[in-house]
């Protein structure tokens, strides 16, 4: 791996596990009117933005240019992105302060969280344009776009359930099935994006093709650990823990609950690994 | 249409001694790794089957690249800052360092290796047709060093219409990409390789 990628992994990993956390957790909380439900995964968020963006900043070359990054609206995915991502963050804080204050009625709020929502959808589709219109042609596919939207998705129902299972005192967890089926349908996105992209490479060219060869050889151990490592903790995992809930077999669910955001954390890290150190560009 | 400049390539030629590469590197006092002009040596084919008998299709050839202030420039698309933009007057794709921020988007975009990071600014360089010596009436420092003769510059139409020559050479990103302000008179087997291959 090179590690000059390492900055833009972490960049991309965090944003999108806080978009992921946020649209998920907005939504598990949409009926709750109590305000420590409402903050539940806030600061989570607002904690993985700020690690990427710092990361982020590492990534460039000369940073105290960073305030012009924002100059080229008109055709730079770029410059999109870093406008989303202080837009994220800038709606983020202000839902946090209207939750922390019990701000509005719950409605307001949560029309708010629908705002910001959106700002994170966007930023998500942004972050993949970004890598779609580079000369890599393994990175010039759809696959890219619903990969970074499968890696939000199940980090966020992840996260979320599991967050529903370290509930503390008498608390009963809600929606964990409604989760458990989401996570299992990002879980097959991600699978979908993995197979699109196989099918693809083998069609787009030289490039491409040595891309395939590095996914089939050197690099499988990390294809396969994020198959293997994503489905065991959506699709094993998940639905153990909740069962074990539905059975009141409660103490062991929230090891369960750790290990599959574990799981399925390092399943991610492993294909964002491959997504950067497979790349083979066009070029001389 | 506006003026457009470009260089002209003559590679049926080209030996790749690589003394436009070097003059290009001298000039621009470019450190180990970085190129602004390349010569790279493009090699393709093997045995085919011709009837009842193998034969060989092998062809092998030098391209010497640089920028190609292209008309559709992919560096200047994704820079984020402006840094990377095209000249109004001539079409040539100048880098402002003082507006770069390193963050090598037009390293990721561009498909013939133009842009190149200097990791001790923190900054990218390229090409810029040595714009300081067309501003006092002189050729580009690689036309002038080229032994052969092989290279050109100027209005690419004029160019193209007086010398021939295509973008579209086995080796090359597809000129569809960013319409390069490149032509090169190709050697045989550049165009077309009896092997089949696509361009890129």
């Amino acid at each position: 791996m090179n590690m000059h990628d390492l900055p833009l992994i972490i960049y991309t990993l965090c944003l999108q596990s806080a978009v992921g956390i946020y649209i998920v957790s907005r939504m598990a909380a949409w009926t709750e009117t109590s305000k420590a439900k409402r903050m539940r995964h806030l600061w989570l968020v607002g904690g993985l933005g700020v690690a990427g963006v710092i990361a982020s900043a590492l990534h460039m070359g000369y940073p105290w240019n960073a305030v012009l990054t924002m100059s080229n609206l008109g055709t730079s995915w770029l410059s999109r992105e870093i406008v989303l991502t202080v837009s994220f963050g800038a709606a983020w804080l202000i839902g946090l302060v209207f939750e922390s204050k019990e701000a509005g009625n719950v409605e307001t709020r949560n029309g708010w969280s629908v705002l910001t929502s959106l700002i994170g959808f966007t930023l998500v589709f942004a972050m993949s344009m970004i890598y779609r219109t580079t000369a890599f042609p393994a990175w010039e596919h759809a696959s890219t776009t619903f990969g970074f939207y499968a890696t939000a998705g199940l980090i966020g129902t992840a996260v979320v359930f599991a967050g529903q299972l370290f509930q503390k005192g008498e608390e009963e967890p809600k929606a964990l099935l409604p989760l458990l089926i989401g996570g299992v349908a990002m879980l097959a996105l991600q699978m979908m994006a993995v197979a699109s992209h196989g099918a693809y490479l083998g069609t787009a060219g030289p490039e491409a093709a040595e891309t395939a060869a590095l996914i089939a050889g050197p690099y499988a151990v990390l294809q396969w650990a994020r198959v293997a490592l994503t489905a065991i903790g959506a699709a094993i995992f998940m639905p153990l823990a909740w069962r074990q809930w539905a059975q009141k077999k409660v103490t062991s669910v929230p090891a369960l609950a750790g290990a599959l955001i574990a799981l399925v954390v390092l399943g991610e890290l492993a294909g964002r690994v491959l997504f950067y150190a497979s790349r083979v560009k066009i070029g001389l | 249409m506006a003026k457009q400049l470009g260089f002209h390539v003559d590679a049926r030629f080209c030996a790749g001694c690589k003394t436009c590469q070097i003059a290009c590197k001298d000039r621009s006092s470019l450190e180990v790794g970085q190129l602004f002009r390349k010569v790279v040596k493009h090699e393709e084919g093997g045995w085919v089957k011709q009837d009842d008998a193998w034969v060989t299709n092998v062809t092998a050839y030098w391209l010497s690249v640089s920028c190609n202030h292209c008309e559709n420039p992919a560096c200047v698309k994704v820079c984020p800052t402006g840094a990377m933009h095209k000249r109004a007057e001539d079409g040539v794709v100048m880098v402002d360092q003082s507006r770069c921020v390193g963050c090598q988007s037009c390293v990721w975009a561009c498909p013939y290796d133009a842009p190149q990071y200097n990791p001790d600014l923190g900054k990218v360089g390229k090409c810029d047709l040595c714009a300081d010596r067309l501003a006092a009436g002189q050729r580009p420092v690689c036309v002038d060093a080229c032994p052969y003769q092989l290279l050109s510059f100027g209005e690419i139409d004029k160019l193209e219409a007086e010398k021939g020559g295509t973008a579209a050479v086995a080796g090359l990103a597809d000129p569809k990409r960013t319409q390069p302000s490149l032509r090169i008179n190709p050697p045989k087997g550049a165009i077309n390789a009896a092997s089949g291959r696509d361009l890129k």
